[in-house]
């Protein structure tokens, strides 16, 4: 497939998700199911516009970073794009690059903390 | 389930014995990752669940059942969806044993099940039914199923959006599963690290919403889901007019089926409060 999407965003998000931004067709059923769009800075659809565009000010946003990978947008769109996988290539675009979103070293309650949740933040947060 | 979950794997494994069937448990296992690692260009994040695989295959020789039983829902679904792309991608199963050297291959015959799909299919709920000791006399319990347990549909143990199997089980032991909103929306997950309002206000809609259906004992199957619902009733107390138990299922069997020494005790008081009519 390379080569064959008109921005580069889009390619290297394919590359990493096996997922084709195209087959979107903005119907929003993604954020209209997403238990975390009032945290979010940009709705899930607006994302996956913005990627459809080549707008790289989406490897800023918040959104990719609070979505948790619930599958519930990967489970209901009706074009089968597995928003899931999106939002995790557009992390680890950033995570690749050395960027880490937590400092794990700087964590408060850490004792507190289940393991299950720090092992889970760890592999999403940091690279 | 060594730590926090710790309840819940003591209970899990009562109520395997009383129902005739033995769990052992898995030797030199490692934790899974938790998460599945979504990226399609790498493996990096399979090489854990992987091997977990492997010494379940070791481990098959000496106890006779490819069947890979785990509690937890995280733990399911990383196992499950790893060994189901091992099973159906060559390249990256072959990428895998070539990386680990140390281990033999993986074969792809391990079965990775989830506790309560053994008792529903290998055990058969009716049997549960048969050794019930206690019955709930109809006390409203809201079954949370989470994410992990049900999607994605090709992993997941029952309907995404519907779920019935924790309902049905709670029927069997005289309670009356309610239905509610929430009972597959997300807990919040790994926020509770570093993002706890998020956590708070995932809760609170959650448990409202079980609340709202008058719901007395919410049950989970998840030991995030139940650290994160339970950190949310802390931070809601205000918030939240009513009570509520907060329960792993199995503890809700064990007690069902008299094993109520191995909960702790102010449940146990609680449960037979409810249980008496007078909670």
């Amino acid at each position: 497939m390379e080569g064959v999407f008109p921005n580069e965003l889009a390619e290297k998000v394919f590359q990493i998700s096996g997922q084709n931004v195209y087959a979107c067709y903005q119907c929003g059923k993604c954020s209209g199911s997403c238990p975390f769009t009032s945290n979010m800075d940009l709705l899930p659809n607006v994302v996956i516009h913005k990627i459809q565009l080549g707008d790289e000010s989406v490897l800023l946003a918040k959104t990719p970073w609070i979505c948790a990978a619930c599958f519930t947008c990967s489970v209901r769109c009706p074009r089968d794009v597995d928003i899931s996988k999106i939002m995790e290539a557009l992390r680890l675009i950033t995570l690749r690059r050395g960027i880490d979103r937590i400092n794990l070293r700087k964590l408060k309650n850490v004792e507190e903390l289940p393991t299950i949740a720090l092992v889970a933040a760890s592999r999403k947060l940091t690279g | 389930m060594k730590t926090y979950g710790e309840r819940y794997e003591k209970t899990a494994l009562a109520v395997a014995k009383a129902l005739g069937f033995e769990m052992v448990e898995l030797k030199r296992w490692n934790c899974c990752g938790v998460v599945f690692g979504l990226a399609e260009d790498s493996v990096f994040h399979h090489i854990a669940p992987a091997r977990n695989l492997i010494r379940a295959q070791e481990f098959s020789r000496e106890v006779k059942t490819k069947n890979l039983v785990t509690l937890c829902s995280m733990c399911y679904h990383v196992l499950k969806r790893v060994n189901n792309l091992l099973k159906e991608d060559p390249e990256a199963l072959e990428k895998l044993n070539k990386f680990m050297d140390d281990e033999e291959d993986y074969l792809g015959e391990i079965n990775v099940l989830h506790y309560l799909t053994v008792l529903r299919d290998d055990i058969g709920f009716q049997k549960i039914a048969e050794k019930v000791k206690k019955q709930l006399n109809g006390v409203k319990v809201a079954c949370y199923y989470g994410c992990m347990l049900v999607k994605p549909r090709d992993t997941g143990i029952d309907d995404p959006e519907d779920p019935t199997i924790m309902d049905d089980l709670v029927e069997v032991l005289g309670g009356e599963p309610i239905d509610y909103p929430f009972k597959t929306e997300c807990c919040g997950a790994y926020h509770v690290v570093n993002n706890a309002e998020v956590i708070k206000e995932r809760a609170i809609k959650i448990i409202q919403g079980a609340l709202n259906r008058e719901a007395k004992i919410i049950v989970t199957t998840c030991p995030l889901c139940h650290y994160n619902l339970e950190k949310g009733l802390e931070m809601a107390r205000k918030e939240l007019k009513e009570k509520v138990i907060l329960l792993y299922f199995t503890e809700l069997l064990a007690f069902s089926l008299g094993l109520e020494n191995l909960i702790e005790k102010e449940i146990v008081e609680e449960l037979t409060k409810l249980v008496r009519g007078d909670g």
